[in-house]
Formats: structure tokens, sequence, C-alpha cells
């Protein structure tokens, strides 16, 4: 099965070690099981971390109508979150030794985005990463900020 | 006499947390919660105790059969599972700790308050896993045999043997070990957290699986001691099935032992 273009750069700007691109391929047979909504862009999300290296935690995926989220840590468990895209309310960005044109080794980005009080995400990115994260900022989560609506 | 400070209920407890102690338990310590469980999990189930552990469930059960001429395990034990704690089990743990079981309330409850991100280390069955035991004493020969286990690997070990007023008896191992998880911001932080493992035997684990509703139930409204007189509630009938049961535990443990009906102690 293939795996987007977005999906494919994002796992290559977090490096991301066959173990977790194998466990993103099960997300994605997952979510075309579930949806045909093609998938636009992607982000992986991952810490450094000591002695276990660097963390590779969970793989977003962007379509034009939702988000979806998928952890690559537990290997007993898959799971795979939706919402709709227009649910994102609020984005707090957070960055540590970047200078929002080149990343270096040392570079953090972190992105909270909530979708409710009671709903919230995190996207993490270390190093090269942090250049990938911004561009899925740019295109993916800032342009679909929504008021909420009242019921 | 001086008045008493009300417990909050748990519906009340995030907004007692807030005003009391300035401290948020809501889908921030949530979704931090998943990600740091999660990696608990996995590398308790990578690290060598785990698998030493794994090899001495033959090995045990060899020595018992040995020693006794009886099975040691309920069911042939292959494997062990270890269970993940979600979050609302957790955040109703925090609450016990914190508030209905908190014997110096309204004062923190010993080692201080179960809060965000020390609580990794005070609630001691994150993971677990459970064993179940054919006899009474399988109990203790298992648990002294894991215990041992753990001590090879250089890590703590703690055993309780449990008997509550709801008529639940087991022993209870906490493995202490080393874990990394995500700190609050980038990187990542060293903390101990506690395996548990619990083993109990046949006739407990039943009991237990028919009364786990309410366990929970009476959990999330606080304990009380009224079911003790209350002979036609669902409380009064299972939990002093649970007491009846271990009676009856230690009863076949001293036919199996004196089959010939002698009573006098050896």
């Amino acid at each position: 099965m293939a795996i987007p273009n977005p999906v494919k750069q994002a796992l290559a700007a977090a490096e991301t070690p066959k173990a977790s691109s194998d466990r993103v391929a099960t997300a994605l047979k997952a979510y075309r099981s579930l949806t045909t909504d093609e998938v636009v862009d992607a982000a992986i999300s991952e810490f450094p971390s000591g002695e276990l290296g660097r963390v590779h935690e969970a793989v977003w995926l962007f379509s034009n109508t939702r988000i979806s989220e998928s952890s690559l840590i537990d290997a007993d468990e898959d799971d795979l979150d939706f919402i709709a895209l227009t649910s994102v309310r609020h984005v707090v960005v957070h960055s540590k030794a970047y200078d929002w044109t080149k990343a270096t080794e040392k570079s953090r980005l972190r992105v909270e985005i909530w979708f409710s009080a009671e709903q919230y995400g995190q996207i993490k990115a270390s190093g090269a990463n942090c250049d990938w994260l911004r561009s899925v900022l740019n295109r993916s989560l800032l342009p679909n900020i929504r008021p909420a609506t009242n019921p | 006499v001086p008045a008493k400070t009300p417990r909050p209920s748990y519906a009340e407890y995030p907004a007692w947390l807030k005003t009391k102690l300035n401290v948020e338990i809501g889908p921030k310590q949530s979704s931090h919660y998943d990600v740091a469980s999660q990696l608990i999990h996995q590398q308790t189930l990578q690290s060598e105790f785990w698998k030493e552990l794994q090899a001495e469930l033959p090995e045990a059960e060899s020595a018992y059969v040995g020693q006794h001429g009886f099975p040691l395990y309920a069911a042939s034990q292959e494997s062990l599972t270890l269970d993940r704690k979600k979050w609302p089990s957790f955040r109703l743990k925090t609450y016990r700790k914190n508030v209905s079981e908190n014997e110096r309330w309204p004062k923190a409850p010993r080692g201080g308050w179960v809060t965000f991100p020390s609580w990794y280390s005070r609630v001691p069955d994150i993971v677990r896993t459970m064993v179940v035991v054919r006899y009474l004493d399988g109990m203790t020969f298992l648990a002294e045999r894991m215990a041992k286990v753990a001590g090879d690997q250089g890590l703590a070990v703690g055993t309780e043997r449990v008997a509550t007023e709801e008529g639940y008896y087991a022993t209870h191992l906490d493995i202490v070990g080393k874990v990394t998880i995500p700190d609050v911001d980038w990187d990542s932080i060293d903390v101990d957290v506690t395996v548990e493992i619990q083993i109990t035997t046949q006739l407990q684990d039943n009991i237990r699986q028919l009364l786990h509703g309410g366990y929970e139930a009476a959990r999330v409204a606080g304990q009380t001691t009224e079911w003790r007189w209350k002979y036609d509630s669902p409380a009064f009938r299972t939990n002093y099935l649970g007491h009846v049961l271990h009676y009856l535990e230690g009863m076949v443990m001293s036919v199996r032992e004196r089959p010939d009906g002698d009573t006098k102690s050896s």
C-alpha cells in the first residue's frame, strides 16, 4: 500500500525508525478502511529522550475536512482519533533555540492545539523536524482556526 | 469543637484542586498521562526484569509441584499480561488518595499531595499484572520467588498482604524501577515508577470479577460502612461472600495438609 507523499516527508523529517514507520503504516491502513479522505498533510510528534533516544510518540494526519491522530508507542493497542478540521479553536506555539528559518540540532517546537476547553492535542518536534512542523502549522493548522459557534 | 472540613465530591475535585493547590487536572494532564503511561508500559515490557519474571513462571510451577504435589496456577500460566491503567481510572485514584481515603484530611496525605507530575511515582499500579494461583499458600510461595527475581535485578521490592473490609484478599508485590517519560515541556525526565503484581486465588478472582462494578461505584461515592448491617444489600452479600471464601480457602489448605482428618497442628 503506497504511503502518501506528505506522510513520507513527515517520516523523513522526523528521522522515523522502522518500528515507528511500521506503526504509521498500520495507522494508515486503519485510516483508509474508515474514510476515503485523502491525506493532504502529516506530522510526526517526537521528542529527544536521553537513553531511549528519540521517542516518536504519534502521527498526525490532515485531510481537507478532518484531523486524525494515532499513537506510535503502545504496541498492544492501536487507536485512531478523528476530529473535524473546523474544530481547531486555539493554537499555542512554544519554541526553543529556533530561529524560524533553519532548525539546528538543539531546536525544539511544541504546538498545542485546543479543540474545546476539554479537548486538546500536542505535536512536538526536535531538530530538523521543527522546520517540517512549522510548515504544517502554516499549511494546515493556522488557516483553519475557527471561532466557537453557539449550538 | 472546630468545624470539620467537608471533602469535595469527585465532581467537585478539579475545582477543589485548582482552588486549594493551584493544580490543573484537565486535558493537558490527560494527554501527558497517555504518553507517559504508554512509555512506562513499553519500557517495563522491554526490561530485563520482565523477561526474567516470565522465565520464573514455569520454574515456580515445577518447584511447587515438587514440594506439594499440586499445581501452582489456577490455569496454564505461560506468560504474564501487563495492563496499563487508563486516565479515568488513574484520575479517580488520585481523588481517593488525596480526598476520599486520605486519613489526614484536610491535611495532605502521607508523602504529600498526589499531583502532576510527581503522581507518576506516587500511584503504584500505573502498570500491573495479575497471577491467579489455585491454593492460598500459592500466593506467598509465588510472591517470595518473584520478589527474589526483582531483588536479583537490583530493584526495590515491597510485599503487602491485602485484606480489605470489602472481602478482597490478595498478595501485592510492588517493584520500583526507573523509567523515562516526557517532561512537561521539551525533553524527558527519569522517574521511579512501581509495577504492581497482584497474586490472588481462583475463588477470590471469581468474586473480584463479579464485584468489580460495585467496587468502582463505591470508590467514586466514597466508602461507607452502612452495608455491614444492610443484609439485603448487594454490598452485604458480596463483601461477606469474599470473607467466607477466604475462610473456606483456609479450610481447603487444612484438609490438603491433613487429609486424614488430624486437626492437631503439625
